[in-house]
């Protein structure tokens, strides 16, 4: 019973923190820049201190199999292993919201400790105000609808974790990883709401937040890419992303977020932007909450969506909440935040970020409204309809090769306005790079158009993203910084992502377009070939451990292995079986297996070909899939990449030569927008707000 | 960049562009297989169609990717369909004369489903019409600007 | 700071600004409205497209033995039940289609029945029957053809089909008596019955 008392308990000394550490903001806010004598920064240690408490309650519970509470009943069991008793914190609903809560706790803390000498600057105090409240809805669940620590007075018997959760160790990375993606995002939220009320759009600040927008970003990066890569170890069916409404939901603050880190590079250097920055930000954390309403309200058809609560409401009212006050706030402040230059010539890197951006949210909208559309449908016209993969396909294809053209041109393209035959020489190798690959495709036999274009574009832009990286290593070294220094930060680090976007979508490209399936029927002993490979089944054993009860099937490919799909029963021999699937992995590809069917048992999964199957014959699902292995490669280099673009590069010039017009354009005042230091200052002096806005903004 | 040999780089700079665009041109056409056209043989017809429908026992994978027993009968019936001559149309509307339009993948493209459909394609044309009039404003007052003040 | 922008055009745009944010947060108000109003999907019915249409084709061997044709059924109601031995839904619902056969059979125009095995081994559906005395033909479906016609995702689903052989009505979901009950009295006064609990195969 201890475990959910000291829960309990830090569950409801972070959620009176997280209040306490409203008011006190809003009471500074109210008071003016006189420094109260409450301070608010204490309570971001209170409420870690609350949400470190009923997590690590929460997890010795799991630990120790203590089955009073009805949490740990429902998803852990005596025989489960130490690892998936831990991730059993994150298998369940009520678990994942306390994941959450922790996860948020940590910014929180960060978030204060990082502008500690500056908490009683307005744009601090509104920003922790809102991480604040964030805090307090989510702790908030925790005490209401989606307390994970009911307990019954006698122990429950332990269900053990969905089967599906415990045979592959990728479960106690990934959704960590999405969650600190997700939960990040309240960062940028926090200081867009916090620009807005104060009327300070200050470029200084958006550097701040594109720093904390970057570390969400590449957490959530790697977190989807790894559960791409547990699904396809998992699920069995040799593809790694269904468009399935959670998977979307993922995908959506992804798009959004991408969208803010380059469109905000444009404010940073040239003061354009400003509104659709912050609605950016704003869309982003929005999203995570519709995403999490998506996955937990059980209003949309989904393989992975959370069992059935009641938390459906409570989250689609903070949505409105947030929308209603993100928007709110632009319409009402959007006219003090225009920029004062525009975009000047649709060849200058801006415009180049500027149809990025335009690609990105409007593929954005697509998910969006592919995975709403359901809803909404069945709302008008009480039928339901189903939106798959052939729909976000149809615009994936088209806006995937779209922004690898782009990366492979705005490398090249200078600030403003670039002449066309400076542009050609910047681009000629990488564009010829680009066609060659293309040309030897072909000879080599590669035929479609989406495959050809995907593999030359990806040439095209890996090309160009090695050429800024060799630039810069060749100029950092003149420099005597040391080579390494050419590889660190916002550029450089992005060119490391580009090369990681480019190896993932070769492995896309060609696993998608490539990709040959069969279903082999072997007896023990015997040799089959499908697509260039061998595969000979050696036999049947059963696999007894008190987690798992599994009879697997021994195969070699192309004498390797050996290789073990198998049907495993997690839970006892009553639970539902599940099939686990083995691969062979390779630089060139991989084989996929999977265990369709056996004679010996006569169990029948409904098809032709299982009725004919001779009694010691199994039948084998094989996919081959080429360069597969390089996708997850590919989300490690965009890993890599955002962990470089964080380190701080070196100092440049303000901006790039500009051409002889740039003053005129800007007007004859100097305009802070368009010099800030490339990077950010640590201790960014609040922007110089024009007259006339100060004074709205105060009244 | 040295200025000095700029006149004949630009004229190789454009040849070498349009020797790469003619590369492209020709490589992308042998590629797309017009050249060797293969007949469309029902498996291939049956193939292309298991991809658009849905899994009648699963959530939202298709019959193509599902071992699933009914998705298995599912790809029997269209591969029998198929081979039996009937059109792609008529093999998706007896589907939906048993299961209803949601065993289909893709909405359909008439009727208010249809704007799953539009409504992209409408946002696609008022962001590239936007773009175009916010360039075209912003090249305009540009060159305002320079006979007004030439620098 | 505005120079380069003549005054109108700044004004103008300022309200673009405005409009959009509000459009967009109207929209996105709208949606949210229709989300959180929304049950849950598992609790929502999906129709089938089969009602009012002839039934298909269900002819086969039954587990006794005998053969088994849907047509030669003509002139009764007909309650088609497709079940597994796996599906818990399933097993709720056989004590309701039990104690509703009984009664029928006592009615001299009584409904008949038939139940489908889905997707499940013979020995399993075998011990299926046995457990819960089935004393109506049960078919078995091998390859699904027949789940497959009738447009069965997931059982247990129930049709009932007319004495004319069209499918009068369809109940997804695990039945009981009164559901029985009142799709054949809709039948009987010649309306058409969808409905259902859509729990699936949970």
């Amino acid at each position: 019973m201890l475990p959910a008392v000291l829960g309990s308990a830090g569950v409801w000394l972070a959620l009176v923190g997280a209040l306490c550490g409203v008011v006190v903001c809003a009471a500074g806010l109210v008071r003016g820049r006189v420094p109260s004598r409450l301070d608010a920064r204490l309570l971001a240690v209170v409420v870690l201190v609350g949400a470190l408490l009923a997590v690590g309650a929460m997890e010795v519970a799991l630990v120790t199999h203590d089955f009073h509470l009805v949490y740990v009943a429902d998803n852990n069991a005596t025989a489960t292993p130490l690892i998936y008793s831990i991730t059993g914190l994150w298998s369940s609903l009520a678990g994942s919201i306390l994941l959450w809560g922790l996860v948020l706790a940590v910014f929180c803390g960060l978030v204060v400790w990082r502008y500690r000498r500056r908490a009683h600057d307005d744009v601090v105090r509104w920003a922790t105000l809102v991480m604040y409240a964030v805090a307090a809805f989510f702790f908030g669940l925790m005490v209401g609808p989606a307390n994970p620590f009911l307990s019954s007075a006698a122990p429950l018997r332990g269900a053990g974790p969905n089967a599906l959760l415990q045979d592959n160790p990728l479960v106690a990375i990934h959704p960590p990883l999405l969650y600190t993606g997700f939960v990040g995002f309240t960062v940028p939220f926090a200081f867009a709401i916090g620009m807005l009320a104060t009327g300070r759009v200050g470029e200084q600040w958006q550097a701040e937040v594109r720093r904390w927008t970057l570390i969400s970003w590449t957490a959530l990066s790697v977190g989807i890419v790894l559960g791409a890569w547990w699904s396809y170890q998992v699920l069995g069916w040799g593809g790694f992303w269904g468009w399935d409404p959670v998977e979307n939901a993922a995908l959506l603050p992804w798009l959004c977020g991408t969208a803010y880190l380059h469109s905000v590079l444009v404010q940073e250097r040239r003061g354009l932007l400003r509104v659709w920055n912050l609605s950016l930000s704003i869309a982003t954390f929005a999203l995570t909450i519709l995403g999490t309403f998506l996955t937990r309200s059980g209003v949309v058809v989904s393989v992975h969506a959370f069992s059935e609560s009641d938390l459906g409401p409570v989250l689609i009212a903070f949505f409105l909440l947030v929308v209603v006050s993100g928007f709110g706030l632009i319409a009402w402040r959007g006219d003090r935040l225009r920029s004062p230059v525009g975009v000047d010539a649709p060849l200058g890197r801006e415009g180049a970020f500027l149809v990025n951006n335009l690609v990105l949210v409007g593929f954005a909208f697509v998910v969006l409204l592919g995975t709403l559309f359901p809803l909404l449908y069945q709302a008008l016209e009480n039928q339901a309809v189903t939106v798959g993969a052939p729909y976000f396909d149809t615009v994936a294809v088209p806006a995937g090769l779209a922004l690898l053209l782009l990366m492979a041109v705005a490398p090249a393209l200078s600030w403003r306005k670039v002449d066309a035959g400076v542009l050609w020489g910047r681009l000629a190798l990488p564009a010829w790079s680009g066609v060659v690959v293309v040309v030897a495709c072909v000879a080599a036999g590669v035929r479609g158009v989406e495959p050809l274009l995907g593999f030359g574009l990806a040439a095209f832009a890996a090309a160009s993203a090695l050429r800024s990286l060799v630039l810069a290593v060749r100029a950092s070294t003149r420099r005597g910084a040391g080579p390494w220094r050419g590889l660190v930060g916002r550029t450089n680090g992005g060119m490391v992502v580009h090369l990681g976007v480019v190896v993932l979508a070769v492995g896309l490209v060609a696993a998608s377009s490539f990709r040959s399936q069969a279903e082999l029927v072997l007896r023990p002993g015997k040799v089959a070939h499908f697509a260039g490979h061998t595969f000979m089944f050696e036999g049947l054993r059963t696999v007894d451990t008190p987690q798992r009860l599994a009879t697997e099937a021994i195969v070699r490919v192309d004498g390797g292995g050996p290789f073990t799909p198998a049907v495993s029963q997690y839970g006892g021999p009553s639970s539902q079986a599940v099939g686990t699937p083995a691969i062979d992995s390779g630089f060139f590809g991989d084989v996929y297996l999977t265990w369709d069917a056996t004679g010996r048992t006569g169990k029948s999964t409904g098809g032709n070909v299982v009725a004919t199957l001779p009694k010691t014959a199994i039948a084998l699902g094989a996919i081959v899939e080429p360069l597969m292995g390089w996708m997850w490669a590919g989300g490690m280099l965009v890993g890599l990449g955002g962990l470089l673009a964080m380190v701080p590069g070196t100092r440049r010039r303000a901006t790039d030569p500009v051409s002889a017009l740039a003053p005129l354009v800007a007007g004859a005042a100097p305009d802070p927008g368009s010099r800030p230091g490339s990077e950010p200052e640590p201790e960014p002096e609040p922007e110089p707000v024009p007259e006339p806005a100060r004074l709205a903004s105060e009244s | 960049m040295a200025e000095r040999t700029k006149a004949p780089r630009a004229v190789a700079g454009r040849v070498s562009f349009v020797l790469a665009l003619a590369a492209l041109a020709v490589a992308l056409v042998i590629g797309s297989g017009v050249t060797s056209p293969a007949a469309l043989t029902p498996a291939a017809r049956a193939a292309a169609l298991d991809t658009k429908v849905r899994c009648p026992s699963c959530e939202d994978s298709s019959v193509a990717q599902s071992q699933a027993a009914q998705a298995v009968a599912v790809r029997h019936e269209i591969a029998r369909l198929a081979a039996a001559g009937e059109s792609d149309r008529a093999i998706e509307h007896r589907l939906v004369a048993q299961y209803g339009p949601s065993i289909l993948l893709e909405p359909a493209d008439s009727g208010l489903a249809s704007l799953v459909w539009l409504l992209p394609l409408a946002a696609g044309c008022l962001a590239v019409g936007g773009l175009a009039v916010f360039f075209w404003r912003r090249s305009r007052s540009w060159r305002r600007l320079r006979t007004e003040a030439p620098a | 700071m505005d120079h380069a922008m003549p005054a109108p055009a700044r004004a103008r745009r300022r309200h673009v600004t405005r409009w959009v944010a509000g459009a967009v947060l109207v929209v996105l108000v709208a949606v949210a409205v229709v989300a959180a109003t929304r049950p849950s999907s598992q609790a929502t019915e999906v129709q089938s497209p089969l009602v009012g249409h002839r039934a298909p084709a269900l002819t086969g061997t039954t587990l006794g033995g005998r053969p088994f044709a849907l047509a030669s059924e003509r002139g009764h109601y007909v309650y088609v039940n497709f079940f597994a031995s796996w599906c818990p839904p399933c097993q709720q619902e056989q004590p309701a289609l039990v104690d509703f056969a009984f009664r029928q059979s006592r009615v001299a125009s009584g409904a008949r029945m038939v139940s489908v095995v889905f997707n499940d081994t013979v020995a399993g559906a075998r011990r299926f029957v046995a457990d819960w005395g089935l004393r109506w033909p049960v078919v078995p479906d091998s390859g699904g053809a027949i789940a497959n016609r009738y447009g069965v995702g997931s059982p247990p689903m129930t049709f009932l089909v007319a004495p004319s052989g069209v499918v009068a009505g369809t109940w997804i979901g695990p039945v009981t008596v009164a559901q029985l009950d009142q799709m054949l009295v809709a039948a009987r006064r010649g309306e058409l019955f969808s409905g259902g609990t859509g729990t699936g195969n949970g």
